[in-house]
């Protein structure tokens, strides 16, 4: 059973901004929001380090508690989903998240101006329907992650990117060790 | 973003809860109900402004108005509006057994014809006013409750404390009873001489009540920001609230804030004071400032709540600086 | 405009009903509240579902192709729907970047669909920008450049740029000028790595990086020495970090904490401008400590005396006083640098842009020898280059000092060659002799310009100001032809306005419009030509580690715009030299390099074999870049140069004497002209024992005489007796070449220092006509002290990458996307000037130097300390505080604008190479 996670690995991220750009690109996210937030803390100082911040599709997402028309969905494969169909804007999501995650847009077509939208593991775009109002539906295939030009970005099935993670962070604690 | 439609929505809504309350309240206050009567109609119209002010906010209100108690299984905002919807209601009935009394009731003097059918099935239930008005009033109390709960979410950690509803119900009884008093103020100006007595009771009951609600509002923000305060240390939900606290008292929110403190809080009490001592002396100018005192009310309390809302860093924000110091 | 750029749908997506996809997401959600875990994973779930037939399904393509903004030669693929380019992916088995790309890359469909792209030929007229048709503009240029080449000669034209060109475009760039008989043809290396290209030249052999991106996985420091790759080389960072995971140390010493240095486990903070002392330091303190590798100093170099003679005044102490680093600093970073071995020095513009440049890269290349890491894998000399190909486009000399392949113009025989291979080419019909050639160039006092060095980009506008008797050419610049040529990137832009403004004619080839359009306050005489992007042409381009990599075309070229090879072609008919350029594709320029091409080797990177590797791609290990198995069995990734013959993999580590030549092997030029204060030099010069290596170890041979050799005879038989046809030579710490004033290098301040006392220990050089022009160097340092600017201007200004934007910017402020991520332009300066000045973050202050001012915002960070001022370079469009935006044609505003950090730069120019000195200028802020 898959299960669809992010891990961001903050030795390694260097708000490069291709995770924001591939992420816009391939969604078609209109100006004002951006599903990824890339944040960089303690800026200048020693210890700067830059965390890049999207839908963690929670195991028990408050989100989807929260959405008062059931707007928002976790899959069978982890990925927590929201119909803009649904979706009122009542940007209670956003308040529900603890990363904030939902974003409600002020810009972009008419129809979906208030909507709120949020990473969807780019399953769905930002259009969640195409000109004959065809649903559009594409595989598990984070752009974010693909692009990321350090690989600080890791999504995927959990287990998989954690084996990976944990490989780099004890790389790293070897490193720390033996160091010179 | 802008908190002014949650503002809005929440200051008038639970005016409406207070206004009832008053109602309820004056429905003990002596014979004169034909002069108490005039101010059921504010009732409804405060539900209705609370609920254009929410529904503005939303991007599909139609859809929103149809769709938002869906959820009521778990999401906390469907509970809100399925309770302010409950709630709408029962203004509405409580609304008609004032002004649909068969003896003061002023509706027919508006529309008749409407007036006969609804009087009819109005009138048994004439006589439970007071009871049915009880029970009203406590459901009104309820939607407050939940209302607030709505509010006190994991991501938004500085409003996840009971202040949160304190504050609510703090504002419904100021912002309730004076609405009414500013009502029957207004109805007492055009007939002075008649109406000098009851409007005397209520104001006596009010001064009292928003007092009360005045000096429990001082500790209950007071209560907020030690919470605040004591938080503002460490990481997580913490910080943000550490930074909400920053955003009061010196940052973006501080001119509002101190506007709260000096309109909602010591211009309010200079104005209670003022209205209890004129009682005894002179009723006329207790009424006029009344009136004022309703405005300080409002306004107050339109900016405390701004406070609240504008103030508040959600956990999303603060979020990144957890996640880096965990992983 | 059909474009549908952010289109959603089509390609692999799965298409469902509505009543489909509203089961699946009932089943998801019943399915998680319920708890139960479904056993089956979700592609299999896929199949449950109906596609949907109703939308006719679009036609997609899908094409792999290279990145066009940094050198690091990072792999995409292209989705191409009904022939819109709407979408990317990442190609995750690119031996480079495994898919990944940073803000730059992951836009380049945004890019290339951006609505501000010109779209017709333009002419300013009367002041207005007008269409015209691309034969009319063609026929403009010609008869205005050939009526300056009859009255003043084809030394009066300008050709610059091309920087993001193929290897092919390159060489047909130098060609063309070739043909058109100038040497006034340069472009953005001159400005970015001319000095790295002098100082290893003249050190190694070749001017080149030594390792490639993948190579920097086996290292086990990094020392990153004025590079702030996490900005300029985003993906480079990747294998940086593999590396760290497998124990290397990261050290960063630059003027600035960058986010390089937020990276690192040492960072060290130095004065713009005392690289030379903080890299004598640390040499210094491995001598003392006994660190070096004797028998590497032994046998593979010449002249260590020299250089320990050097070193011995740069005691940590000394250097603490020219460059501003705690002496233990440089104590602690030479011991990690020398005793984590292979170690290397990683540098950008941060090393390369001073008045001693082509020095400090000397002094980087000495350290490296006496660590013995030259010729490792991971360890060695490490300069990244800036622009997808300008490590081809330098291969391809668009120099005004040198001809395709390295050959040095002022040797007639280099000319002789290229008449040949010209005439000889199979690619072409024209023909033409040595003499025909000679005969197209103008004459100076009896002497033909053939063999003179013409105009660096650097300086090219002295050529239009100068009176005619400075300059070194019969007569001034008349029309200047920029070539994708961002010309803000250039110092002095004052001047380069001036001279823009007084040209006759100025010819923009570009995808946009670009700030040079605005620049000029003219009424007439600018022609645009809109020039195909790189997305919509293709061809090879060489990444920063020397490997070729086959460009392809995503989509043809939208609107009017056309390949720069079809404008060459069109050009050179018009021009009359037509028969030379009837190349029937792109491939055919290709073959034409094999042939012509020879000191670095590119003889094996045929257009067959790097389409077999790009075909092929998935054999390759990231690992090391070579096939195991396959078609491509034993090449390494993109056939790094040299790579001799067809049958040669290519050669990822220069240098590295421990494989076989046929394996990749390589060793140091043997052959440079003697030193004439030591006529036995030549001795010394070629190495003595050779390494053990494979089956023919080699002999010891002075050197072979390949690089005119048609036949590639020569190198067959270097190769089969085991030696690089480069022969077996020594790095020459100490420069062979007479003619530079220091043989080894030397600390010199900067043209504008913070310290004047220091200035009078360590002068610069005395001022010098070359590259056509007198460059003062002496004189305006002296002019700096005399007029206090150490006190009038007491911040030192240096200028840098973002990672958003590339070079000039005309592409990447085009982009939504980019510009969203760094919308404007500005200054960073520490918090004690923003309070001491009173200024907030994000106000505006004016950025004032001796030579003008820019008026940007303030970001206030501790990025830099109390003395030092950072800005970006890319920025145009906005001239000392005045917006130009009404002065670009109506549709190709550029969409972020900001003012010109190189408004303000230094003077002061590197004393080998005309490679300005923008990283070290004296400024004040003020409060705007
Ligand atoms: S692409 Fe990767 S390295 Fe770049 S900002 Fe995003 S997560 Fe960080
Ligand atoms: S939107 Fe927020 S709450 Fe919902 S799944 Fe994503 S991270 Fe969790
Ligand atoms: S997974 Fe896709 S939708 Fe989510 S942040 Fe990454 S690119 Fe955007």
């Amino acid at each position: 059973m898959v299960n669809y996670k992010f891990v961001h690995d903050k030795e390694r991220c260097i708000r490069c901004g291709g995770c924001f750009a591939a992420c816009k690109q391939q969604n078609g996210v209109p100006e004002d929001i951006s599903r990824i937030n890339i944040v960089t803390i303690d800026e200048g100082k020693s210890g700067e380090r830059h965390i890049t911040m999207t839908c963690m599709h929670c195991n028990d997402p408050p989100c989807v508690r929260a959405c008062p028309v059931k707007g928002i969905s976790k899959r069978e494969d982890g990925i927590v989903i929201n119909d803009k169909d649904k979706c009122i804007g009542c940007e209670y999501c956003s308040w529900a998240c603890p990363f904030g995650a939902p974003k409600y847009p002020d810009t972009g077509p008419a129809e979906l101006r208030g909507i709120m939208d949020k990473c969807t593991f780019c399953v769905i775009p930002y259009e969640q329907t195409d000109e004959y109002g065809t649903s559009i539906l594409r595989a598990p295939n984070p752009k974010c992650a693909g692009f990321c030009a350090t690989k600080a970005r890791l999504g995927g099935d959990a287990s998989e990117i954690t084996a990976t993670y944990n490989e780099r962070v004890a790389g790293r604690l070897v490193e720390r060790q033996i160091g010179v | 973003m802008s908190h002014t439609a949650y503002v809005v929505f929440t200051v008038f809504s639970q005016m409406a809860v207070g206004a009832l309350i008053a109602m309820v309240i004056a429905d003990f206050l002596g014979k004169d109900k034909k002069f108490f009567e005039t101010a059921s109609w504010v009732i409804v119209p405060a539900v209705i402004i609370s609920l254009v002010a929410i529904l503005s906010h939303e991007a599909r209100p139609l859809l929103a108005m149809m769709t938002m108690s869906a959820n009521v299984g778990s999401s906390w905002l469907s509970r809100e509006s399925l309770m302010l919807t409950v709630f709408a209601i029962l203004a509405v009935i409580y609304t008609c057994l004032w002004i649909f009394e068969p003896e003061y009731g002023s509706f027919k003097r508006i529309c008749k014809p409407v007036h006969g059918l609804i009087a009819k099935i109005a009138k048994p239930f004439v006589p439970f006013r007071k009871p049915l008005g009880i029970i009203f009033a406590l459901v009104g109390i309820a939607f407050l409750f939940i209302s607030a709960r709505a509010y006190m979410l994991l991501g938004l950690p500085a409003m996840n404390h009971i202040t949160t509803p304190l504050f609510f119900i703090v504002t419904a009884l100021l912002t309730g009873t004076m609405l009414v008093a500013a009502v029957l103020s207004i109805k007492y100006m055009m007939a002075p001489k008649e109406y000098a007595e009851p409007l005397g009771a209520y104001l006596g009951v009010a001064w009292k009540v928003v007092l009360g609600s005045v000096i429990a509002g001082i500790i209950v923000l007071a209560g907020y920001l030690r919470i605040l305060k004591g938080a503002a240390a460490s990481y997580g939900a913490e910080l943000a609230q550490g930074m909400t606290l920053t955003n009061i008292l010196s940052g973006e929110m501080t001119t509002v804030f101190w506007l709260y403190v000096a309109i909602g809080f010591i211009l309010t009490v200079i104005l209670v004071a003022a209205v209890a001592a004129f009682l005894k002396k002179d009723v006329s100018k207790a009424a006029v400032l009344s009136i004022v005192l309703f405005a300080s009310v409002l306004v107050g309390e339109l900016m405390g709540r701004l406070v609240l809302f504008g103030a508040n860093v959600p956990l999303g924000e603060v979020m990144p600086y957890v996640l880096s110091s965990i992983i | 405009m059909a474009t549908k750029t952010n289109s959603i749908f089509g390609g692999s997506d799965i298409k469902l009903s509505r009543r489909t996809f509203t089961k699946l997401t009932a089943l998801g959600t019943a399915a998680a509240l319920s708890g139960i875990n479904s056993v089956s994973a979700y592609p299999e779930g896929l199949e449950l579902f109906e596609e949907v037939t109703a939308a006719p399904a679009a036609a997609t393509n899908k094409v792999k192709s290279i990145c066009s903004f940094c050198s690091v030669g990072c792999g995409y693929t292209g989705v191409v729907e009904d022939g819109v380019w709407t979408k990317m992916e990442p190609w995750e088995d690119h031996p480079i970047n495994l898919g990944g790309m940073c803000s730059k890359g992951t836009a380049l469909a945004n890019v290339t669909n951006s609505p501000r792209r010109l779209r017709y030929p333009m002419e300013k007229v009367g002041g207005t920008w007008r269409k015209i048709s691309w034969d009319a503009a063609l026929d403009k240029v010609a008869n205005k450049l050939n009526e300056i080449r009859d009255t003043d000669g084809p030394d009066s034209v300008f050709f610059c740029g091309l920087v993001h060109g193929s290897n092919e475009e390159a060489y047909m760039f130098r060609k063309f000028a070739m043909l058109f008989g100038t040497n006034n043809i340069d472009h953005q290396a001159r400005i970015c790595h001319s000095t790295t290209v002098a100082g290893l030249l003249n050190t190694f052999g070749h001017g080149a990086m030594t390792n490639t991106v993948i190579a920097m996985q086996h290292a086990k420091c990094h020392f990153f020495f004025g590079s702030n790759a996490a900005e300029a080389h985003p993906v480079f960072m990747q294998k940086v970090f593999v590396a760290k995971e497998r124990g290397a140390k990261i050290v960063v010493a630059d003027p600035r904490f960058t986010r390089t240095a937020a990276m690192a486990d040492k960072f060290v903070r130095f004065r713009p401008g005392s690289d030379i002392a903080f890299l004598y330091g640390l040499i210094n303190v491995i001598l003392e400590n006994g660190w070096e590798d004797t028998e590497y100093v032994e046998n593979r170099t010449y002249g260590f005396e020299y250089v320990k003679e050097a070193v011995k005044d740069y005691t940590p102490e000394v250097v603490e006083r020219i460059t501003w680093v705690p002496a233990d600093d440089i104590r602690e970073v030479a011991s990690i640098i020398a005793l984590n071995k292979p170690s290397n020095i990683i540098w950008s513009m941060g090393a390369t842009q001073h008045s001693v440049g082509s020095q400090i890269i000397r002094a980087s290349a000495i350290l490296q020898c006496i660590l013995g890491n030259q010729g490792e894998w991971g360890g060695g000399c490490v300069p990244i280059r800036g622009h997808c190909n300008v490590q081809g486009v330098t291969d391809m000399c668009v120099l005004s000092h040198f001809l395709p392949g390295y050959y040095g113009v002022t040797s007639e025989g280099s000319w002789d060659w290229y008449a040949k291979c010209f005439s000889d080419t199979p690619s072409t019909s024209g023909k033409i002799t040595f003499d025909e050639l000679k005969a197209r160039f103008d004459t100076l006092n009896g002497e033909s310009m053939m063999t003179k060095i013409g105009f660096a980009v650097s300086r090219w506008y002295e050529g239009v100001l100068k009176p005619e008797a400075e300059i070194d050419q019969p007569h001034n610049i008349k029309a200047v032809v920029l070539w994708g040529e961002a010309t803000s990137s250039v110092t002095e832009m004052k001047r380069e306005k001036e001279a823009m403004e007084k040209v006759d004619l100025v010819v923009i080839v570009d995808p946009f419009p670009t700030s040079a359009s605005a620049m000029p306050d003219r009424s007439d005489g600018i022609i645009l030509l809109p020039a195909a992007t790189r997305q919509e042409n293709s061809g090879s381009v060489t990444t920063t580690g020397r490997e070729w990599q086959w460009r392809d075309t995503i989509i043809p070229p939208l609107y009017e715009s056309k390949t720069d090879m079809w404008i060459f072609q069109e050009l050179a008919k018009k021009l009359g030299f037509g028969d030379h350029f009837d190349y029937n594709s792109i491939e055919d320029v290709t073959r034409e390099i094999n042939l012509a091409v020879r000191p670095i080797g590119c003889q094996g990177q045929t257009p067959e074999r790097m389409k077999r590797q790009k075909e092929n791609y998935h054999t390759f290990d990231p690992w090391d870049g070579r096939a195991k198995g396959g078609p491509c069995d034993g090449e390494y990734w993109g056939l790094p140069w040299p790579c001799w013959t067809t049958d040669h993999p290519g050669t990822p580590i220069l240098y590295n004497d421990k494989a076989p030549v046929m394996e990749g092997g390589h060793d140091f030029r043997a052959k440079w002209k003697y030193p004439d204060d030591e006529p036995n030099a030549g001795e010394e010069i070629v190495r003595g024992n050779l390494p053990p290596t494979g089956d023919g170890s080699g002999t010891i041979h002075w050197t072979y005489n390949y690089a005119k050799d048609p036949t590639g005879e020569v190198n067959e038989q270097a190769l089969a007796e085991g030696n690089p046809p480069t022969g077996r030579g020594r790095a020459m710490l100490r420069v062979a070449n007479t003619k530079w004033v220091d043989r080894v290098p030397k600390h010199r301040e900067p043209i504008e220092s913070p310290e004047p006392d220091l200035v009078a220990t360590y002068p610069t050089y005395e001022d010098k006509k070359f590259y056509r022009v007198m460059t003062e160097f002496k004189t305006e340092q002296q002019r700096s002290i005399a007029e206090n600017r150490h006190v009038n201007y007491p911040i030192v200004l240096t200028s840098g990458r973002q990672v958003e934007h590339h070079g000039g910017s005309a592409q990447t402020r085009n982009s939504d996307y980019l510009v969203q991520l760094q919308p404007e332009m500005y200054v960073e300066i520490n918090p004690k000037v923003a309070n001491d000045i009173g200024v907030k973050h994000w106000d505006f202050v004016w950025v004032k130097s001796a030579r003008g001012q820019c008026k940007v915002r303030a970001y206030v960070t501790e990025r830099v300390n109390e003395k030092t001022a950072f800005m970006p370079y890319h920025w145009a469009g906005v001239f000392e505080g005045q917006d130009y935006k009404d002065r670009y044609p109506t549709d190709g505003v550029e969409l972020a604008r900001g003012d010109s950090v190189n408004i303000i730069a230094s003077p002061g120019y590197d004393e080998q190479t005309q490679m300005q000195e923008t990283k070290v200028a004296l400024c004040k802020i003020e409060k705007a």
